[in-house]
Parts: C-alpha cells; structure tokens; sequence
C-alpha cells in the first residue's frame, strides 16, 4: 500500500550515488545527469506541465535575445559547470561577451540567466541550493518558476530575492536588457 | 488496509501520501500519528531535524513572549492539530488570536490559525509546501510564514497575489496579524 504516487517519493528513485571525480564525469558519456560534489542526480522525466511551462518561457526569451543578438539561449540537458557541480538549468541564456569559442563540451562557466521550473518531485532545499550555487559561481540572475503558485522567484543574490505573482511582469533586468513578459503568460 | 501507526517512521520509507477511504473524523478518532491529512490522502511527516527544532524554538520563544505580555491570544507548537475544511495539518507554530480561540480546546482546532509557521525540512517537496500555505490562506489564515534554512530566508504569504521573500538582514514582523511583533530574520537561525 506504499507507492501508488511515485511522483511523491524522489528520494526512492534515486539509485545509490555511484561517487566520480568532477572530470570523470566530464569526460564520461552519462546522460541525464546533474553531478554534485561527488554525486550523479539523475534528472526525472518532466511532466506535460513543466513541458508548456519551460516551452513557454523558451519562446518569449528566445525571440527577444534573437531579435536583439544579445547572445544564446540553451535548453535543458546542456551542462554547466557551477564550481564543484554540472547543472542542467532548464533554460540558460550566456550573452555574447561570453560566450566560449569551443562549445563541444559542457560549458566551464555559468549562464548569465539560469531558469528552473520546479517539478512536482523538487525537494525545496535543493531547489534553493541550486538557486544559490548559480549566484555563487556568477550567475547574475536566476529565476525559478512555481507552477503551483504561479510564481517567479527572482534571484539577484543572497539577499536580494524576489516573488512575482500573477499580477506581476517579469523583465531581464540588466541581464537580459529590454526583455519582459507577463507572469501569467508563463503559466498559460 | 495496513497503515503504518507512525508517519514519522514511515516517512523515512516514503514520503509518498498512502490512498485510504478514512474520512477526516476517523483519522481524528484514530491513533494515527505522524501524519497529515489531506482529503483520505495520509501525507507522512519528515521527521524533524535538530537544526528543524532550534529554528523552531526560537521563533516560539520570541513569538510566546509577545504574545503573552500584550495577552494577544496564544502560541502553539507543532503536533496541535488545525482543521482546513477537509484537511488535517500540524504547522510547526500557530497563533490564534483571542477573539478566535474556540471555546472547547480539548479537540483539534475547528478554525484556521491566524498565523500559520513551517520550517522546511531536508526532505520537504517544493509543491507540498506551496499547496499548504495556500491551504492555509483558502482557510482563512491571514499570514503564513515559511522559514527556509539554506538560504536562511522567510517567504511571507498574505494572500495568492501578495508574496514576499526575507532575506537575514530583514526584519520579521507581525504585520496587523501578530500586532506589534518583529524580530531580525537572521535571529531564527542563530
């Protein structure tokens, strides 16, 4: 009578943690990983929801960065080294300016922008751990979509976070300068 | 159907709600424990964590003196149960305003808390907690503080459009909810 909802239990889909070092994991041909401090985190399969939402979010960014040149937006399963980890954010804008010549491998330095929408098997904790292991590797800017609320939660750094609403437009700040759109639009 | 008695116990298993056809008032009248309820769902509860319980005692603390010196209603810690129409929840701390405290105590709570507190744990799921809070508010709560220990923040919920995240160089404050009472956020984590 245990797991009639496996969504609920994250934890129980876990295998154990095979331990690797950082470049082990580089140079291997894993996929559908995130790795943290030693650690594989498998990715679950997203559901339809997170799909519309990432897809949604995807489209809005993507014509303005386009349109402007501004630089390069990446979808989920491109890898980014965050200090000791690689994160797949699910969506990932890097300017320009940064953009590496060789981009055959996972990328060694942040996004500028790191988007998550949080799945219904997110553990809280890591999705905060997440937020701010982005921030502390240079990310300027994280936004981590709540598809129960609605919500936006915009990250500038450890103590400069925000929650927009329903009510609420969403810009790119300084980051992705010029862009904005209407939280409810996400969620449509 | 074979429940488990103890959620804290199960919890550590699976932290996946076990389908049962029990109605609210023979979850009540069982000897069930370490559960929440949530329409015939059993949501086990994660057993809390030392760091759980130190945020939780200060909070307590702060908020217990305030409240009883300017005799607003009273405090109470978790494993009071609160009735949310047809759900059954334990908030890590709860104020009810004197004008709102029923007459009989001596069963869960039939009304909503005015404040409504959950420290997250390690384990929490991102959804189960937002649902909750907004379980509150659709109750009647008229604030819901959500204390997060890795990013030591307070996220404030007053209603579904009116959000706000604290940061530990912001002050915590009762709003016209808790009159009168503020505290730094950083506190709560030391």
């Amino acid at each position: 009578m245990k797991q009639q909802d496996a969504r609920g239990i994250t934890q129980e889909i876990l295998p154990p943690p095979k331990k690797m070092t950082l470049e082990e994991f580089l140079e291997s041909d894993l996929e559908g990983y995130e790795y943290v401090k030693g650690e594989l985190i498998p990715m679950p399969p997203t559901s339809g929801a997170h799909g519309e939402i990432s897809s949604n979010i995807h489209w809005y960014l993507y014509s303005h960065v386009r349109s402007n040149q501004l630089g390069r937006l990446y979808i989920a399963d491109t890898g980014f080294q965050i200090g000791e980890q690689v994160l797949m954010p699910d969506i990932a804008f890097v300017s320009i300016a940064r953009l590496p010549e060789d981009r055959q491998k996972a990328f060694s330095i942040p996004p500028d922008l790191a988007v998550e929408v949080v799945s219904r098997t997110d553990i809280l904790h890591r999705v905060e751990e997440k937020a701010f292991a982005y921030l502390e590797a240079g990310t300027r800017m994280v936004w981590v979509l709540k598809p129960v609320s609605e919500t936006v939660m915009v990250y500038r750094s450890k103590t400069d976070i925000r929650v927009l609403t329903c009510e609420d437009t969403l810009t790119g700040e300084d980051v992705v300068a010029g862009f904005s759109c209407q939280v409810a639009q996400l969620f449509e | 159907m074979d429940i488990p008695k103890n959620g804290y116990e199960q919890a550590a298993i699976s932290l996946a709600p076990l389908e049962t056809d029990m109605t609210l008032e023979e979850f009540l009248e069982s000897d069930l424990e370490g559960y929440e309820y949530a329409k015939g769902r059993l949501i086990p509860m994660a057993p809390p964590t030392m760091q759980h319980g130190e945020i939780s005692m200060n909070l307590s603390f702060f908020l217990s003196l305030h409240v009883r010196e300017n005799q607003l209603g009273r405090v109470y810690p978790a494993d009071t149960d609160f009735k949310l129409g047809d759900r059954l929840v334990k908030p890590d701390i709860a104020f009810v305003s004197t004008a709102r405290l029923p007459e009989n105590r001596d069963q869960a709570s039939p009304v909503a808390p005015d404040l409504a507190v959950e420290v997250v744990s390690p384990t929490d799921i991102q959804y189960r907690v937002i649902e909750k809070a907004f379980a509150y508010l659709d109750a009647g709560t008229r604030l819901v503080w959500v204390i997060e220990p890795v990013g030591q923040t307070v996220t404030v919920y007053r209603s579904r459009t009116d959000i706000k995240v604290l940061t530990y160089e912001d002050t915590l404050t009762g709003e016209d909810v808790v009159e009168g009472f503020s505290c730094q956020v950083a506190q709560l984590f030391e």
